[in-house]
């Protein structure tokens, strides 16, 4: 948890150099319980694992990809930006704000450290406030 | 394949009762294509119903599963224990996988995740159409392959109606004239002939309407 009390989830494609490098080494400019971790690319991102964060109790769940056209999968980016949007969908029919999971393509030549796009990101949700999923809900068995 | 998609959650709520140890049951084939009752859906509906049960204060168990093929009661003993150990099945198959669950387990509460829609196509990555109605009485070797039955909004069998508008039914500009298709898919066939022949009317009598049907094969009942 971070010291406002928020969870939040990031995740970002192994091809987006400044997210795996901020992931390889973290600089003092992002509170360390903020949750990194690469996908293969943001294609790979499925609506049930965005929402999967939220049951866990994450506060926000943010999804970093490659700037538009610059996809190795061509589409992978796009794709997430689709599922990210349905599974806000999801969040929506649950009373929980679909912003709460975010997408941004994220490129460097825009003029911002990809730190500072999390920090904004982390902002908007501590607007919002922590959910009332606490993530420690008693879950079923996988068959 | 059957296509449907999931319902509203509150009516999934709702429909669950007093249930608090539910397992999800998606089927792998025909609504697993169509991303509505796969396993990735089983796996979405069981966190979304875990989220809702515990901002509702209620404990509940979810629990996963997945069948090849629901409407099929050869792969239904798959998930006999959990089935027998909840409160309710909460099916993410078609109206006939749902069914089937409940003819092969009569002690337990089956519901439905989903509404299923119509026998369609994978047109396009994320888009489904509605190809045939299930009529009972196969038209399609007259028309090239394209049923006005389920495509042409007024199922007409003997050319169109006149109302469409650059291949688009007056219906809606999202929905191709089915006489269009069919007149273009007949000429690239070079098969425009075929239009002057009288195709006559449908037989209703192997459709839906007034009974449920069934096919015997006695070959098959060994």
């Amino acid at each position: 948890m971070s010291k406002d009390g928020l969870k939040i989830v990031v995740r970002g494609c192994h091809n987006l150099a400044p997210f795996l490098n901020l992931v390889k080494n973290r600089g003092s400019g992002l509170p360390r319980e903020i949750e990194l971790a690469p996908l293969p690319c943001t294609g790979k991102i499925e609506p049930h694992q965005v929402v999967k964060f939220f049951e866990r109790g994450a506060d926000g769940a943010l999804i970093l990809a490659c700037p538009e056209g610059a996809c190795r999968f061509v589409q992978g980016n796009i794709r997430a930006a689709k599922r990210v949007a349905y599974a806000g969908q999801w969040l929506k029919e649950l009373d929980i704000e679909p912003e709460r999971a975010g997408f941004h393509m994220f490129d460097s030549e825009e003029g911002h450290t990809i730190e500072e796009v999390i920090n904004e990101f982390h902002a908007a949700v501590s607007e919002l406030g922590p959910t009332d999923v606490t993530g420690n809900y008693a879950a079923g068995g996988k068959k | 394949m059957i296509v449907g998609d999931k319902k509203p959650l509150a009516e999934i709520r709702d429909s669950l009762g007093s249930a608090r140890r539910i397992i999800v049951v998606g089927c792998e084939t025909c609504v697993a294509e169509c991303a509505a009752g796969g396993r990735k859906e089983v796996a979405l509906m069981a966190s979304a119903l875990r989220i809702a049960f515990e901002k509702a204060g209620e404990k509940a168990e979810i629990i996963e599963s997945s069948l090849d093929r629901q409407c099929v009661y050869q792969f239904l003993p798959e998930v006999g224990e959990e089935v027998a150990s909840a409160d309710a099945v909460l099916s993410l198959a078609c109206g006939a996988g749902v069914q089937a669950m409940a003819r092969f387990y009569p002690e337990s509460i089956i519901l439905p995740g989903l509404n299923t829609q119509f026998i369609g196509t994978t047109v396009e990555a994320g888009i489904w159409v509605e190809d045939c109605s299930g009529c009972g009485d196969c038209k399609l070797a007259f028309f090239a392959a394209v049923c006005p039955i389920t495509r042409c909004s007024k199922r007409l069998l003997n050319g169109p109606c006149g109302g469409s508008s650059q291949g688009k039914c007056e219906v809606s500009p999202d929905v191709d004239c089915a006489w269009q298709l069919i007149y273009d898919r007949l000429s690239t066939l070079n098969l425009l002939d075929r239009l002057k022949a009288f195709v006559p009317a449908n037989n209703w009598s192997t459709s839906h309407s007034g009974r449920p049907r069934t096919i015997i094969r006695e070959d098959r009942q060994v």
